[in-house]
């Protein structure tokens, strides 16, 4: 079952080029992994799915429910309950981790499935509790967000975003704002998730990381998803000279951490 | 018959002693009588000289707490909305809003007073009462301030709070009421403790439309008594009234002060 599909997403920001019609399917269970250099519209595109930006032209699917088409070339988007609908069906994890400061940790994972998703108290704290533990913070359950690291504010936003069970989770540059000795933490945790068979996107510069949790890469580049790929046909390729050259631009060191 | 008679002496002279001091102790009865009556008087004169001053001045900070209540219980809300306005996209909603704004802020306080209080009165032969001409003229001139302190305030949460809870699925409506404004009012208590006891003052500028508030009153006093105790007396009590505003601000800064905003 095909999860997310996208076909010719297209987007500009005053007239600057930041997605020219990328086409992506994401099939359930299945991990997908975005590279490629700064500014190529990995973020944007995420961001797109998660409907935190409009797109210009093209068509987004999820789970079978139109989010945005484009009959007349023009984006036109569902209405606004479809929308909400299938905002609940995807989780974004950002990387400056936007957890509610006046939260606590719990607070934080509950908030919106009481609110949202209308779940009792009690048994949104047990979702709750229950996800703490897979993060390996259940100690930090009344900590608010200005007393945790990185680290751990990257784990409790992932817990946040799972327990509201999205089909699909978008990953956006997760570890970027963390010390290297912390990202390796959240990796594991990501890992962990792709061995459950979920489905998710992760935009990541961490390439070794990409290469060990993804079923496929994408590799983007001005803009357009210039290559895709197993991981193997990605790392292997050697018909790009642009993929090669990006690919030995980067550090390859974090490959003992994850 | 001496013993007896000794005995008889000594009976009279009880008897005459207790007389004596009898007509003493009354003789001082009655001057203690009239020094404290004369005390009273001058006791009962001075109080009905200060209560006289007392009960208007009394009276007065009710006036200002009225206005001082009403107006906050007004213009909070209404600020707030303003500055949803002056931060729409659509400027035919926020230019208006920013010239309404900038005539608020622009100009004194005490001149709207007056405009609120006679304009109407000029124009449409109407005349507002004083005490509702005057709540109207503080309500909107202290929501065109607060609005601006609640726009920097909600301007100033991060950009992530917004797409986080886009993200988590809450309604705008939920997100402004869940996310937003909770750390919007941590945010804004510093500005705001400023506006809240510079509104308790400015209730004494009522005075000029006729509202008998605790400035008025003090005038009076102070004219009726030949004196600049009353004035003593309305300083005092704005300072002691300020006090416990400044101390409500601080118990809600500490109440709040278990988070900090990332």
């Amino acid at each position: 079952m095909v999860v997310l599909d996208a076909k010719n997403v297209t987007k500009t920001f005053d007239g600057a080029i930041a997605l020219d019609s990328v086409s992506l399917s994401v099939a359930e269970g299945e991990a997908v992994a975005i590279i490629g250099p700064s500014g190529s519209g990995k973020s944007t595109l995420l961001r797109c799915f998660a409907q935190l930006v409009s797109i210009d032209s093209g068509e987004i699917t999820i789970c079978s429910k139109p989010m945005v088409t484009s009959p007349s070339g023009k984006a036109v988007y569902s209405p606004k309950d479809q929308l909400h609908e299938i905002q609940l069906m995807t989780g974004m994890v950002f990387q400056s981790f936007n957890l509610f400061s006046h939260f606590s940790v719990l607070e934080n994972i509950t908030n919106a499935q009481i609110h949202v998703l209308k779940r009792s108290k009690a048994e949104a704290e047990h979702i709750a509790i229950s996800l703490l533990d897979k993060v390996s913070l259940a100690d930090k359950a009344n900590a608010y967000p200005f007393q945790l690291s990185g680290g751990q504010a990257q784990r409790v936003s992932i817990a946040r975003a799972l327990a509201l069970s999205p089909k699909v989770l978008f990953f956006d540059e997760p570890t970027s704002a963390l010390d290297p000795e912390l990202s390796g933490e959240i990796l594991r945790v990501i890992k962990d998730l792709a061995q459950e068979s979920r489905t998710m996107i992760v935009v990541t510069h961490e390439m070794a990381f990409a290469r060990e949790i993804s079923d496929r890469i994408v590799f983007m580049e001005e803009g357009r998803a210039a290559i895709e790929g197993t991981p193997a046909q990605i790392f292997e390729n050697t018909s790009s000279p642009r993929l090669r050259r990006f690919l030995e631009g980067m550090d390859f060191s974090s490959n003992d951490k994850s | 018959m001496f013993l007896p008679c000794a005995r008889n002496w000594r009976i009279t002279y009880a008897i005459l002693a207790t007389a004596e001091e009898k007509s003493i102790e009354l003789c001082y009865t009655t001057i203690q009588w009239q020094i404290a009556l004369l005390a009273q008087n001058i006791w009962r004169k001075t109080m009905q000289k200060y209560m006289s001053m007392a009960g208007p001045m009394i009276d007065g900070c009710g006036k200002l707490l009225a206005i001082f209540f009403l107006t906050l219980a007004f213009s909070l809300p209404l600020g707030l909305l303003v500055a949803f306005g002056r931060m729409s996209k659509h400027k035919i909603i926020s230019t208006p809003i920013r010239i309404y704004q900038l005539v608020m802020r622009g100009t004194p306080l005490i001149l709207q007073l007056m405009v609120v209080f006679y304009a109407p009165s000029f124009l449409f032969k109407i005349r507002p009462s004083r005490f509702t001409a005057c709540i109207t003229a503080f309500v909107i001139n202290y929501a065109a301030y607060f609005a601006e302190i609640l726009r920097a305030g909600i301007e100033g949460i991060p950009q992530g709070q917004h797409e986080a809870a886009k993200a988590l699925g809450y309604t705008t409506w939920q997100k402004y009421t869940l996310i937003i404004i909770p750390q919007v009012t941590k945010r804004v208590l510093p500005p705001m403790g400023n506006e809240f006891m510079t509104l308790l003052k400015d209730t004494a500028l009522s005075t000029t439309i006729g509202i008998a508030e605790l400035f008025r009153a003090t005038s009076n006093a102070a004219i009726r008594m030949v004196s600049v105790a009353p004035y003593l007396a309305a300083g005092l009590i704005y300072f002691a009234l300020n006090s416990i505003v400044e101390k409500a601000f601080q118990i809600a800064e500490n109440k709040l002060g278990y988070y900090k905003i990332l």
